[in-house]
């Protein structure tokens, strides 16, 4: 059977399309309600940033649509 | 602009008042809310890399019941790090869009976005926890 997380092709303009099609909400007021506040500081203090390629990180990518399907195996 | 499921970069994090480097989130939520009195719209979990580290600090740092693991084929990034590391998944950013700095690189995939849902489900709430920082006060003056 095949994902259609893998499968799909996107092309700029169609936001919606992946959005709505396989990415479900969270129920974020029940999340917060059983949560605790903390600070960032506490937070990041044993966080790494991930290490991306300076291409990425200059933001050459800022704004586009850059999500791309896997080399397809197809099913 | 950002989506559910979407990996963000944002340049303006703030430690005590004080920005910091870049760091990388999954975005979970882009509804409108409101906490103690501040507005945000944009929900999201920090990621962290466990590039470079051995065998211990790896074991030790997913051995929090919050961190949950990610590989480097879970992402959908062009010119990606294809390294590995973890998702703060019982810890969430709250953050205004119109005060952040900020930009999309990638997804992650929908397997990985779902796990992280059903993570969430299994964590004791002590081992969830929520950051305002970001948020600006409204004063009335």
């Amino acid at each position: 059977m095949r994902s259609s997380a893998k499968c799909y092709q996107f092309t700029k303009g169609d936001d919606d399309m992946y959005s709505a099609m396989t990415y479900p909400s969270i129920d974020i007021g029940k999340v917060l309600g059983k949560a605790t506040k903390i600070s960032s500081e506490e937070a990041l203090k044993e966080i790494i940033p991930v290490d991306w390629s300076e291409q990425v990180l200059d933001g050459k990518y800022k704004g586009k649509s850059i999500i791309k399907a896997k080399d397809d195996e197809e099913a | 602009m950002c989506k559910i499921g979407d990996i963000i970069v944002v340049k303006n994090c703030k430690v005590g008042g004080q920005l910091i480097g870049r760091h990388s989130f999954v975005v979970l939520s882009t509804e409108k809310g409101e906490i103690e009195g501040l507005s945000f719209d944009l929900v999201c979990n920090i990621m962290s890399s466990l590039e470079g580290k051995g065998e211990e600090y790896k074991r030790k740092k997913l051995s929090f019941p919050e961190n949950m693991p990610y590989s480097p084929t879970e992402e959908n990034i062009i010119n990606g790090h294809g390294k590995e590391g973890f998702i703060k998944a019982g810890m969430y950013f709250l953050f205004d869009k119109k005060e952040l700095d900020f930009y999309v690189i990638g997804n992650v995939e929908i397997d990985l976005y779902l796990k992280l849902l059903d993570f969430v489900q299994n964590l004791d709430t002590k081992d969830i926890s929520y950051i305002v920082d970001n948020l600006k006060e409204k004063r009335a003056e």
